[in-house]
């Protein structure tokens, strides 16, 4: 009778024991590597938080250089003179601002741009969503436009002095610097609501 | 009848010592950050949480990856790492302890949060049991979670700060294993 209530008693501590999940009144507390989280999701990176910092001090110059860069552009905008209409005299001056606040326009936007494409890309790099893509769909647009905008100027005003109407491509010049104009406002404008 | 008394007892303090696991079945985390011009939201459902309840009470530890958080925008949430640090500090940590499970419609908890490095306690923060279904237990509720307290610089936008107050819905369902 003895050995019975004996072994019974060792089978119930035993079984109080080896149930699963089953824990001492006296058990530590829960850590993390409870939870069954992979080991490089708990791990600390400072070199990907120093490059999060710089990325983000970048894109705060560029969002910065960005704002700025819009006066000189709608400035161009507004002094673009008209061939058409105008003497010479008054023409040869306004070209001369238009052809300064281009200049300026264009070296601003360089800068600008250079702030966002030499920012390090974080881990979600090539994914982008959101109106984070619509901002970097506009460059696609805005870019090219930049570029081709003083290009057919050039070739307009070079027209214009030589006495000839404005013809072939240089006619668009002022629809070009427009659409560059525009989608370059707009591209700001989705980050300004967007940070 | 000595001995049967003795194993009654000594049975009654091995299911007391035993132990009962819960286990975070579902959930989805969503911060709110308020700014003057727009409001932004960021959802996680990437968390993870163990439960343990023994003599001593409930002790429940849940944790999302920061960079699980998904506002809908690229730029924004590797801001979002970038001003919690969540690179160096990649896990956002809630810490509860209960005397028990609770069993009415509604609760309140002692939440410590571990999250950029900080610590900070939120005492009887109130909660909403919505279900109740297999043994396990859903709820609900909202964690007044404020910057300020992790010592997190708040972002701005044209000059204007965003709110310090960043609340935290919350919405789990455990299952008891």
């Amino acid at each position: 009778m003895k050995k019975f209530f004996n072994s019974g008693l060792a089978l119930l501590l035993a079984l109080s024991v080896a149930v699963p999940g089953a824990r001492a009144a006296d058990s530590k507390d829960l850590s993390l590597d409870d939870l069954g989280f992979q080991a490089d999701q708990l791990k600390s990176d400072p070199a990907m938080q120093a490059k999060l910092h710089k990325r983000s001090r970048m894109l705060k110059t560029h969002q910065i250089l960005g704002l700025v860069t819009a006066v000189p552009i709608l400035a161009t905008v507004m002094t673009a003179p008209e061939f058409e209409s105008a003497n010479t005299k008054d023409i040869d001056s306004e070209v001369d601002t238009h052809k300064m606040l281009g200049i300026a326009s264009g070296a601003m936007y360089l800068t600008t741009a250079s702030f966002a494409l030499a920012a390090p890309e974080g881990e979600t790099a090539g994914r982008n969503k959101g109106l984070t893509k619509l901002h970097k769909a506009l460059a696609w647009i805005h870019f090219p436009a930049m570029v081709a905008a003083p290009i057919l100027g050039y070739q307009a005003y070079k027209q214009a002095e030589n006495g000839e109407s404005i013809h072939g491509s240089a006619k668009y010049h002022r629809e070009v610097a427009g659409v560059a104009a525009g989608s370059y406002l707009a591209a700001m404008l989705v980050m300004v609501f967007n940070f | 009848m000595r001995r049967l008394l003795l194993l009654s007892l000594l049975g009654l303090l091995s299911v007391a010592a035993r132990a009962d696991n819960w286990v975070l079945s579902a959930s989805t985390l969503t911060y709110r950050v308020t700014h003057r011009l727009h409001k932004v939201e960021g959802t996680s459902h990437a968390s993870r949480g163990k439960g343990v309840c023994d003599a001593g009470g409930c002790r429940f530890l849940v944790a999302a990856p920061v960079n699980s958080f998904d506002s809908g925008d690229t730029n924004r949430d590797l801001h979002m790492i970038e001003t919690t640090r969540g690179a160096t500090f990649p896990m956002v940590k809630v810490s509860v302890h209960l005397p028990t499970i609770p069993m009415g419609d509604t609760f309140t908890a002692d939440l410590d949060i571990e999250f950029s490095g900080g610590k900070t306690g939120y005492k009887a923060v109130p909660f909403t049991v919505t279900s109740r279904a297999d043994g396990g237990i859903g709820f609900k509720g909202v964690i007044p979670l404020n910057v300020d307290d992790f010592k997190i610089p708040k972002p701005s936008l044209l000059g204007m700060a965003i709110k310090a107050e960043v609340p935290i819905d919350v919405e789990m369902t455990w299952s008891e294993r």
